[in-house]
C-alpha cells in the first residue's frame, strides 16, 4: 500500500516537473519570438519582464545595464513597480544586485529583512566604537520590503553587461528551478541586448557619419564662400593697384608671367617722352584744384591712347610722361616703334581737342606738348629694394628720348635716327638739326614726324586739320550731303586761290 | 545525518543559538544569524568577529547549535565539532557574497567582513521538543 502511495507521490512530482518544463519551453519560445521582432533595447527588456510574470508569476523584476565606467548599473527596464525607476542606478558592489555584478555570480536570497535587521543591530554596536568606516544605509531601486530575490549576472564572453533581478515581498519564494529559468532568460536578454546594441551603435555611427558628412558639406560651402569673398576682395584690391601700374605690367604680374622679384633684362625698346611746355608757368596762375583737374584730364586721355596702342606707361613726372614699347610684350622692334609714333601722333590730335576744351573753361594760356622718341637697347625690369620695387626702364636710351623731347618744337614729335630707320616707311619725316647728348660720343641725327604717309589721301579715312584761320574736319562715314561738301570746298578753294594771287600782287 | 526536513532551518530565516565552553568549563551562548548546510555531515558558521565563541572553540572545539524550521517551527539540536576554517572556495565565496550584499546596503561593507567559513562536523541531530 505504502509503495503505491509513494509511486503516486513520485508520479505527481514527475507531472509537476513535466508541467514546469512545458511552461519553461513555452516561455523561452515566446521570448525568442518577441525578441526577434525588434531591435529596440527597451522594448526587448520590457517584453521579457512581462512574459516572466505571465508564465511564472514573477511580479517584480528589473534589468540593469553596466554603464561605460563599469562602476554603476543603470536601470534599463522594470516590471511591477509603483515607479518605473528608469534613470536610477546602483553602484557595483552595493546590495544584492551590486554584489552580483561585482562577483559575476548568481545570488538567491530568501529572508532579506531578517538579515537586514541583524546587520542593523550589528551596526548599532559598531557605531558605539566610532568606527569611521561606517557609511550611510543606502536606498536601492526595488521593493521596499523585499524578502526574496534572485539576481543573475548577464554576461557575454565572460564580460558583464548587466544584471537581471526578480524580487518578492514573500519569504523564500524562489527555488533552484526558478534560478534556472531566470538564468536562461538573463542569458537570452544579454545576447538580445548585444544585438540591439550593435544595431544601435551602427545606427549611431551612421548618424554620426551623416552629421560629419553634412558638416563637411557645410564646411565646403563656407570655404567656397570664403574663397569667393577673399577673391572678390583681392579683385577689388588689384583693381585699385592696377591704377598704379601700366595695364600691360599689371596683366603680366597678375597672370603670373612677370615675377615680382628684383630681376631685369636688356631689351630693344622704343621710348617715348612728353612734356607740357609752359606748364610750370601755368601752375603759378591757376588754383591747385583746377590745375589738378586739368592735369588729370590730360594725363587720363594720354594714358588711354598709350594703352590703346599697347604702350607700357612707365611713370608720370608731374605733367611729363614716360611710355615705352617692347616690354613686357613686344610686336617686333619695327612694329613697336611704329606703334609708338602712331601713339604720339594721336596724342597730339587729342591735345588739340583738350586745348579747345580748356580754352572754353577760361584757361587762355595755350597748352603745347613736346614729344621725343628713341629706339635703343635698354635695361628693363624691377628696380629697387626688397620692400619697394619699381618696374621701370633705365639706360642711355631713356636720357636721349628725354633730350629729344626737350629739343622738340611745340606740338611736334622729334625722333632719333634709330627710330627714324624703323618708321620711315610709314611716316613722313623731315630731317632736323643734329644734337649732342651727354653720354653719346657722336652727334645724334634727329627727325620730325610730319604725318602718316598714306593717311593724307587714304580713301574713306577721316581727315582733320586745324590752323589759325582754317579748320578742316572731314569724316566720310558721317557725311550725308556730298554735293554740298563739294560746293563748300570749291568755294573755299576759289577764295584761297584769289587770296594767293592778291598776296603776289601785294608783293 | 542531515536530512531534507532540516534544510529549511538552515536558510537563516530564524536566528540560531550556539553554545560553547571554555577550557575552564565556563559556558557561553550566542545568537547567530545562520547555520549553513555544507553536506550531510557538515555545517558551516560564519566567522566575522573575534568573540568569546571563537576563543572558546580555539580551546575546546565542541559546541551545540539549535536551529528552527520556519515553516513548521520544529527545532533541532546539533552536536558539532570544529574541523577547519576556509578562507576561499565555493562555500566561502557564497557566504561572503551574501553577507557583503546585506552589509553594503547598511553602509557596513568596509566594517563587516567574513574572516572565514568555519566548518563543523555534525555528530548528532536531535529534535528539540517545544
Amino acid at each position: 500500500m505504502s509503495s503505491v502511495k509513494e509511486d503516486n507521490i513520485e508520479i505527481s512530482e514527475h507531472e509537476r516537473l513535466l508541467e514546469r518544463k512545458v511552461r519553461e519551453v513555452e516561455l523561452i519560445k515566446e521570448v525568442s519570438t518577441q525578441v526577434n521582432k525588434t531591435l529596440d533595447i527597451n522594448l526587448i527588456a520590457r517584453t521579457m519582464l512581462a512574459l516572466m510574470d505571465e508564465h511564472f508569476g514573477f511580479k517584480h523584476s528589473m534589468i540593469l545595464i553596466l554603464d561605460d565606467t563599469k562602476e554603476y548599473l543603470d536601470v534599463l527596464a522594470t516590471y511591477g513597480y509603483e515607479k518605473e525607476g528608469i534613470g536610477a542606478r546602483i553602484k557595483v558592489g552595493v546590495g544584492v544586485i551590486g554584489m552580483v555584478a561585482k562577483r559575476k555570480k548568481l545570488m538567491r536570497m530568501a529572508n532579506m529583512r531578517m538579515q537586514m535587521s541583524y546587520m542593523q543591530a550589528v551596526k548599532k554596536e559598531v557605531v558605539k566604537s566610532n568606527n569611521e568606516k561606517i557609511k550611510e544605509t543606502v536606498t536601492l531601486p526595488g521593493l521596499k520590503n523585499v524578502e526574496s530575490q534572485v539576481a543573475i549576472p548577464m554576461q557575454l564572453d565572460d564580460e558583464l553587461v548587466g544584471v537581471f533581478s526578480v524580487e518578492s515581498e514573500e519569504l523564500n519564494v524562489f527555488d533552484k528551478e526558478d534560478e534556472l529559468i531566470i538564468t536562461i532568460l538573463a542569458n537570452q536578454t544579454a545576447s538580445a541586448l548585444q544585438h540591439a546594441n550593435l544595431y544601435k551603435l551602427e545606427q549611431e555611427r551612421l548618424a554620426e557619419l551623416n552629421t560629419a558628412h553634412n558638416e563637411l558639406a557645410d564646411l565646403n560651402l563656407n570655404l567656397e564662400r570664403k574663397v569667393e569673398e577673399r577673391t572678390a576682395e583681392l579683385v577689388e584690391l588689384s583693381k585699385k593697384l592696377a591704377k598704379y601700374f601700366s595695364p600691360q605690367v599689371y596683366d603680366s604680374i597678375f597672370s603670373g608671367k612677370l615675377d615680382v622679384t628684383i630681376k631685369t633684362q636688356r631689351k630693344q625698346l622704343t621710348i617715348f617722352f612728353s612734356d607740357l611746355q609752359g606748364f610750370t608757368e601755368l601752375t603759378e596762375r591757376l588754383e591747385p584744384e583746377v590745375l589738378t583737374e586739368l592735369l588729370t584730364n590730360y594725363l587720363t586721355e594720354m594714358s588711354k591712347i598709350a594703352t590703346k596702342w599697347g604702350g607700357t606707361i612707365d611713370k608720370f613726372i608731374g605733367d611729363a610722361m614716360l611710355v615705352f614699347f617692347g616690354d613686357p610684350s613686344t610686336s617686333g622692334h619695327k612694329e613697336d616703334a611704329k606703334k609708338c609714333v602712331a601713339m604720339a601722333d594721336e596724342m597730339l590730335e587729342k591735345l588739340d581737342e583738350i586745348r579747345k576744351e580748356w580754352l572754353d573753361r577760361g584757361v587762355s594760356k595755350t597748352l603745347n606738348a613736346r614729344m621725343g622718341i628713341h629706339s635703343a637697347i635698354c635695361t628693363v625690369g624691377n628696380f629697387g629694394s626688397q620692400d619697394r620695387l619699381d618696374y621701370t626702364v633705365i639706360g642711355n636710351g631713356v636720357n636721349l628720348a628725354s633730350r629729344l623731347e626737350s629739343n622738340s618744337e611745340a606740338n611736334k614729335i622729334l625722333i632719333s635716327e634709330d627710330t627714324y630707320l624703323l618708321v620711315k616707311e610709314e611716316f613722313e619725316c623731315k630731317e632736323r638739326d643734329t644734337i649732342s647728348v651727354k653720354g653719346f660720343s657722336y652727334p645724334v641725327k634727329t627727325y620730325e614726324i610730319i604725318g602718316k604717309k598714306e593717311s593724307m589721301f587714304a580713301a574713306n579715312q577721316p581727315l582733320r586739320e586745324e590752323m589759325p584761320g582754317f579748320s578742316f574736319n572731314y569724316n566720310p562715314s558721317e557725311l550725308s550731303d556730298n554735293d554740298r561738301a563739294i560746293k563748300l570746298i570749291s568755294s573755299v578753294l576759289k577764295q584761297l586761290e584769289k587770296q594767293k594771287k592778291q598776296v603776289k600782287i601785294d608783293k | 545525518m542531515i536530512q531534507e526536513q532540516h534544510l529549511p532551518a538552515m536558510q537563516g530565516m530564524f536566528p540560531s543559538t550556539f553554545s560553547t565552553c571554555s577550557k575552564d568549563g565556563e559556558p557561553n551562548t550566542t545568537v547567530i544569524s545562520q547555520v549553513w548546510y555544507v553536506d550531510e555531515e557538515h555545517v558551516a558558521l560564519s566567522f566575522q568577529f573575534f568573540s568569546k565563541t571563537r576563543k572558546n572553540i580555539a580551546e575546546n572545539p565542541f559546541g551545540y547549535v539549535s536551529i528552527t524550521n520556519p515553516m513548521t517551527m520544529d527545532m533541532y539540536g546539533l552536536e558539532i565539532e570544529f574541523v577547519r576554517s576556509e578562507t576561499d572556495g565555493e562555500l566561502f565565496e557564497d557566504m561572503d557574497m551574501k553577507l557583503q550584499a546585506i552589509a553594503s546596503m547598511s553602509g557596513m561593507e568596509d566594517v563587516f567582513e567574513l574572516k572565514a567559513a568555519d566548518i563543523y562536523k555534525v555528530h548528532s541531530i536531535s529534535d528539540i521538543p517545544v
